[in-house]
């Protein structure tokens, strides 16, 4: 069975995030994509989850908050 | 014949052992090796035959022929003497092709052959081909040799030569004997555990072919070759000596990458061909025999880890197991208790073959200028590494499974991992990409959504205010008049709140209030969220806990489905709501239109939130590829709770177009209409086969498919049932909102057969398939499907991370962008199309739900009674469940059914839950999801074992068969459990080497169990006649009527045993076999008697009717004569089927019964032996029966000559053959491969029948009808025909 990054336990991963205040994770080996920061790790796949269900609390784009004048 | 005196006898090597079966069972024979060499100057051929000789004289393992004994134990014989087999052949001459004659000579060598029992398994033969010149054909079985010996061998051969075959000339040649003695002094049990060890956890092979092969060689391999650059041999060469690893470690750990990329796996293995020559053996490098063996190489793969580190992990590997090198393959893969590992093999060819390229014998003249071979291998992929300054490659190939394009490629693909590796080895292996071509330049549909849905809806509705927008049950809405509904919705659910970035929940019945409510949804700001009424109250509930909409529109019916305290707007008619004069909010483009409920692995669904961004520039997309005209008209079929209804809703809304709203797609043939006046119909596939099946009238030009791939045959027949039509596969899941991809019939044509594609992104989306290293992969290559653009949703409601891992950064996109992992798999074909090819992970799609099963799972725990629970999906699209209890406590389907359903969509519940004692687990304790019993197949009370005899017993079963050792229990039989003839001297091999003794192969055939067959205190040897015995009892469990096999004229009928497993397990299935065949008995003296005497058998194992016949060949007749006469006693008879068996002319088309070499050729034929060329002696015949080690060849020489006696006889018996017509269908399966098979042979047999004969065409010979190949085709229609006799005698309708 294929064994997807996203889902590796044993990988280091990172937390990434964009302008618009997206989080994603990210496998810590590959290179980062442009138009993203590194917010959190590298650390555990588990510790990387925890960290975006505590920090993107406003799953809207940041661009629509100011949109809708908040 | 008089034996020579024999010098010497020797055991085998275990790969000596796995060639010897190859020789053995194949009809070609792969490890045939042919060597040339390119002669220079002059040849003295008395000479050269002298020295050839003179290598025989001293290497005494060269004069090995390879036996059996009795016992079934193989050994090599060694005569003191063998002259070498020496050929001359004149290819020069006028009017003569030499190298036409040369390609000739050598096919003529091949087809030759070697008998492994008729020594010396080696030939030269010497061509001359030129003025001085010449090539000498060294031919041997590989079974002698290595390419290592080979070398050994050309350079005796030479100074032999030179001296004119004098031994003298070359020291003592050091005994191979010795290296056998040394390999049985190896301890095997420590080898075992250390291979057990090294392959802890592999569970499944890794294979480049798409499915297990058949094992055979198709003959000839293609090769490709390759080689590295200067200067990447130079930092190659640099870089293995700065980290101490060999140049073999770079090439196996090069193929290791590929595979892994290649397979999707991090854990791969694959077969090396190690030298087995220990250093501690004196003189080893100058022994000739054969050394090497075929060992797995595990490699574990971590993307994260440095290139150096791999290296040299894997050369550590490799050094671990250097000592264990001796262990046979069969042996290892028991130890790992995986009956397969790999179907590729790494060759590395460390000895100097080039030394033999240029070898000389100076003083004469003779110099070899170069050599030449065929690959000896039966694996599909073969990859030969040539060590020296710049690493050269050839690649073998099967030609039937890869082609030149691929082995290119693939080649090209390890030279370039080779020089990332040598460019930098520090970098993580996850930086490293396969070779991939460019990925094919998008078709970027720049047009960014020109408002909301909400906006499009008053532009349209201002454009065409009296058109019919929704037709319900033949009302129709125009659009002014369902705006208006909307606008007054849309006012009061303001009031209550409703706005952007809220919920309002939709659990209405399909009526136009439906639609008028989505629009007034979105006309409040809010984004809607279906609620099924359909769906279990849990499920609301927990929905609507999750997603805490504003308010719920309902009716006074569909309340009732809602949780207590749901805000609820209750419309039985929407003009009772007030109108309120409240200003509405306005959405914006990123604001959200949606929230779909989707199955989650947790075992709870989650929301998915679709912008008016994401839905509109699907429908624009819509507009454009299919136009208004094919919009006009839309059936609206799919319920709200599935994406596809914003397809079917706004594509025709938002131009103009009419939707008209119908239960579901069954309704189109459902009550009788045909009116039904639609330009679109969209669905599932699979639903779409079944309204097909009904007779359907709908003028539609476009039939718009998602949710599962389009069967070939369903492509076929919607061409049929809408001529001109145009079809779409569409795919997408619902996170990229509605459909991603789009394959249009007419747009983009499909030549080829099979499925369509997945076809084009549409709109602004664009599709990555990447390896597990994100990296694109090549084409022809799998990889997971990734979507980014337009289509991917914002995420999950509420589930950041969750978002976070599926909604994942975009490397191929503008900076910023994100792309959904769909966990989908499909490749891209060479043709630059898309197919899909399954999941990554257990997500599954039935009749085009998409469902976790992991939530089917996860519910089933939470119930108070279950320990364990799994689900799977078998055949047909049937969802099966299954739970092991809590220790002392009972479950049922039904209550567990009962509490599913209490929480999980119709769709969701399994059509079948089978309570188990204990859940099938892999080697490695993980859920071993295939050998989850399909239900309704055998009980799963397997009976445990009692002993320690029977527990290891079982265990070799299990290994034999390739299950897991639960599944088998004491009594089951070894051919219901999947065994097949072929298979059982591979059972009694294993168990001889396990136990020490001899299991007779005819025990198998007498007690096919594991109580019947463990060993006991005393005798084990079972020589009794049971398996001679007049009936053979293959299966006796089962409640229905058995299956009555009817022998060939060889009266044996252990053939049929592989026929169990094709047939329900709780249908017995007993052979019936000649009388005569224990020496001794009487033999039958008529044909009538015959039929009699089966007859009688018959009746006593099942007294009364209906009876089911089967016979094979004379047996076919033989069963038509029983049919009949129990016919004469008023009996039924069910079934009677025939293989290749046929009245008239063919009875007497046989082998005379006096002719006595016809009769034991043909008796070979139907045995499956090998054909054999000239004179076909008694003990010739002997010979060849006992070559393989099966019932026949475990006869001894009394039996033996019964059984001919028994086939002479049925010869003679066969041409009295006067048949009564049969009352009923006859049921035929022909040997299509047969020399003298012609179409209508069948029927022949019409005179004799009074019903139908229903022919099947089997490709393969008439002696093979009962080998595992055709029982594969023969068995299921077999099975097919009993099940259906069964139903339709309890449904006499």
């Amino acid at each position: 069975m294929t064994t997807n990054p996203f889902d590796d336990d044993t990988l280091e991963h990172y937390v990434l995030a964009n302008e618009e205040g997206q989080h994603s994770l990210w496998p810590a080996f590959a290179e980062v994509p442009a138009g993203w920061t590194v917010v959190h790790g590298r650390a555990s796949r588990q510790s990387c989850v925890d960290y975006v269900d505590a920090h993107w609390t406003d799953m809207r784009p940041k661009s629509l908050i100011r949109a809708m004048g908040e | 014949m008089a034996q020579p005196a024999l010098a010497d006898v020797l055991p085998l090597t275990p790969l000596q052992e796995g060639l010897l079966f190859h020789a053995l069972y194949e009809h070609e024979d792969v490890y045939l090796v042919q060597l040339v060499f390119e002669l220079d100057g002059t040849v003295d051929a008395t000479r050269l035959r002298a020295a050839g000789q003179a290598l025989l004289d001293r290497h005494p393992n060269l004069r090995a022929a390879f036996r059996r004994r009795r016992g079934g134990a193989p050994v090599q014989v060694v005569p003191h003497r063998a002259t070498l087999p020496w050929a001359e052949a004149e290819l020069t001459g006028p009017g003569i092709d030499t190298e036409e004659e040369w390609a000739r000579l050598l096919d003529e060598d091949r087809d030759r052959g070697f008998d492994p029992a008729t020594p010396p398994l080696i030939r030269f033969t010497l061509a001359r081909t030129g003025e001085r010149r010449h090539r000498l054909l060294v031919t041997h079985h590989h079974i002698l040799l290595d390419g290592w010996s080979v070398s050994v061998l050309v350079r005796e051969l030479l100074a032999l030569y030179a001296t004119g075959g004098d031994p003298a000339a070359l020291p003592p040649a050091p005994p191979y004997r010795a290296f056998l003695e040394w390999l049985g002094r190896r301890d095997r049990t420590a080898a075992e555990a250390a291979w057990r060890d090294a392959l802890d956890g592999v569970t499944e092979p890794t294979r480049l072919a798409a499915a297990a092969t058949d094992d055979r060689g198709s003959g000839t391999l293609a090769q490709a070759r390759a080689e590295l650059s200067a200067d990447t041999g130079a930092a190659l060469t640099d870089l293995a000596r700065r980290l101490g690893v060999t140049t073999n470690t770079l090439v196996q750990t090069a193929w290791a990458i590929l595979l892994s990329r290649t397979t999707g796996q991090n854990d791969v293995v694959f077969g090396a061909t190690v030298s087995g020559r220990p250093a501690e053996l004196p003189g080893v490098e100058s022994m000739v025999g054969l050394f090497i063996n075929t060992v797995p190489t595990r490699v574990r793969l971590r993307q994260d880890e440095s290139l150096g580190d791999l290296l040299r992990r894997v050369q550590e590997g490799y050094v671990t197991l250097l000592d264990h090198h001796h262990l046979g393959l069969a042996d290892i893969q028991r130890a790992a208790s995986v009956p397969e590992l790999f179907d590729t093999l790494v060759v590395f060819e460390n000895y100097p073959l080039d030394s033999a390229d240029s070898a000389s014998s100076d003083d004469d003249g003779l110099r070899i200028v170069g050599t030449s071979g065929r690959d000896a291998t039966h694996y599909p992929v073969t990859l030969v590494a040539f060590p020296g300054p710049r690493l050269r490659f050839r690649l073998a190939h099967r030609p039937d499974l890869f082609d030149a394009d691929w082995a290119d490629a693939t080649l090209a693909r390890l030279v370039s991992i080779l020089a990332d590796i040598a460019a930098d080895p520090s970098q993580p292996l996850g930086r490293l990409g396969l070779l991939a071509s460019a990925a094919p330049a998008d078709e970027r549909c720049p047009a960014p959504a020109a408002g909301t849905l909400t906006e499009l809806w008053e532009e349209q509705v201002a454009a065409t205010p009296d058109a019919g927008a929704v037709l319900d049950h033949g009302r129709v809405l125009t659009y002014r008049e369902l705006d208006g509904r909307a606008e007054q919705l849309a006012r009061r659910l303001t009031a209550l709140g409703a706005g952007p970035e809220r919920v309002v929940g939709i659990a209405l019945p399909r009526t136009a209030d439906l639609v008028a409510a989505v629009l007034g949804v979105l006309k409040s700001g809010a984004a809607y969220l279906p609620l099924d009424p359909a769906y279990p109250a849990d499920r609301l509930a927990y929905i609507v806990d999750d997603a805490r909409p504003v308010v719920v529109l309902a009716t006074s019916g569909t309340a009732t489905a809602l949780p207590a305290g749901t805000p609820l707007i209750t419309l039985d008619d929407l003009d009772d709501v007030t109108a309120s004069q409240r200003k509405l909010h306005t959405a914006d483009l990123d604001n959200l239109a949606c929230v779909t409920y989707t199955s989650g692995t947790t075992g709870r669904p989650k929301g998915v939130t679709a912008t008016h961004r994401n839905a509109v520039e699907f429908v624009t997309w819509t507009h454009t590829a299919l136009g208004p005209e094919r919009l006009a008209k839309v059936l609206f079929s799919t319920s709200l709770n599935f994406d596809v209804s914003v397809f079917e809703i706004f594509a025709p809304l938002l131009c103009g177009g009419r939707i008209e709203i119908v239960e579901n797609l069954l309704a189109l043939t459902a009550d009788g209409r045909d009116d039904w006046d639609a330009t679109l119909v969209s669905g599932v596939p699979s639903v779409m086969a079944t309204v097909l099946a009904d007779r359907v009238n709908v003028p539609a030009r476009t039939i718009a498919l998602g949710g599962e791939p389009i069967p070939e045959q369903l492509l076929a027949d919607l061409q049929a049932a809408f001529p001109g039509a145009r079809i779409v596969n569409f795919y997408g899941p619902t996170e990229t909102t509605v459909y991603a991809t789009a394959w249009q019939s007419d747009v983009d044509p499909h030549p080829k057969d099979g499925p369509p594609p997945l076809g084009r992104t549409l709109a602004r989306n664009r599709l990555h398939l990447l390896d597990q290293a994100l990296r694109s992969v090549p084409d022809g290559v799998t990889g997971e499907v990734y979507l980014a653009g337009g289509g991917p949703a914002r995420g999950y409601l509420g589930r950041p991370g969750l978002t976070g891992q599926r909604f994942v950064a975009d490397p191929f996109g503008g900076p910023g962008e994100r792309m959904y992992r769909t966990g989908d798999l499909a490749v891209r074909d060479p043709d630059g199309q898309l197919r899909f090819l399954g999941r990554v992970d257990h997500q599954v799609k039935v009749r085009g739900f998409r469902i976790e099963l992991g939530e089917i799972e996860a519910v089933l725990m939470e119930h108070q009674d279950v320990a364990k629970a799994a689900a799977a999906v078998h055949g047909e699209q049937k969802l099966v469940a299954y739970a092991v209890p809590v220790a002392g406590r009972t479950v049922t389907s039904d209550g567990l059914r009962t509490h599913l359903a209490r929480t999980l969509p119709a769709h969701m519940v399994p059509a079948a839950i089978v309570v188990l004692d204990a859940l099938p687990l892999t080697a490695s304790g993980k859920l071993d999801r295939k050998a989850l019993p399909a239900p309704g197949t055998p009980a799963p009370t397997r009976s445990a074992p009692r002993t320690e005899q029977e527990v290891r017993l079982r265990a070799i079963v299990a290994e034999v068969l390739g299950l897991a050792p639960h599944l088998v229990g004491v009594h089951d039989s070894f051919f219901d459990l999947g065994g097949h003839s072929l298979l059982v001297p591979v059972l009694t091999s294993r168990f001889r080497t396990e136990f020490g003794t001899d299991m007779p192969v005819r025990s198998v055939f007498a007690q096919p169990t594991v109580a019947g067959l463990a060993p006991r205190e005393c005798a084990t040897s079972d020589s009794g006649t049971a398996a001679l015995d007049p009936v053979l009892p293959l299966r006796t469990r089962g409640d229905r009527e058995p299956l009555f096999c009817l022998p060939p004229a060889s009266g044996m009928a252990w053939g049929f045993a592989g026929l169990t497993r094709h047939l329900d397990a709780e249908r017995p299935l007993y052979g019936l076999q000649s009388r005569g065949l224990v020496p001794g008995e009487r033999l039958s003296g008529s044909l009538a008697e015959t039929v009699a005497e089966h007859t009688a058998r018959i009746r006593e194992v099942q007294p009364q009717g209906p009876y089911h016949l089967l016979g094979y060949s004379m047996g076919g007749l033989v069963a038509h004569g029983v049919a009949t006469t129990l016919q004469a006693a008023g009996e039924e008879v069910a079934l009677l089927a025939v293989l290749d068996s046929f009245p008239g002319a063919w009875t007497s088309q046989g082998p005379s019964p006096t002719d006595r070499a016809a009769v034991l050729r043909s008796l070979l034929a139907i045995l499956g032996r090998p054909a054999t060329e000239g004179e076909l002696t008694d003990a010739r015949f002997t010979e060849l029966v006992r070559s393989v080690p099966d019932l026949p060849g475990s006869l001894d020489d009394a039996e033996l000559a019964a059984l001919v006696e028994v086939t002479a006889n049925n010869r003679r018996l066969l041409t009295e053959f006067a048949p009564a017509p049969y009352r009923g269908d006859l049921l035929i399966f022909t040997a299509a491969h047969d020399p003298d098979a012609h179409p209508d042979r069948h029927g022949s047999w019409q005179p004799y029948v009074t019903g139908r004969v229903d022919p099947h065409d089997i490709p393969c010979t008439h002696g093979e009808m009962t080998r595992p190949g055709p029982l594969e085709r023969i068995g299921p229609v077999l099975d097919e025909r009993l099940r259906a006799n069964a139903s339709h005698r309890r449904n006499p309708a």
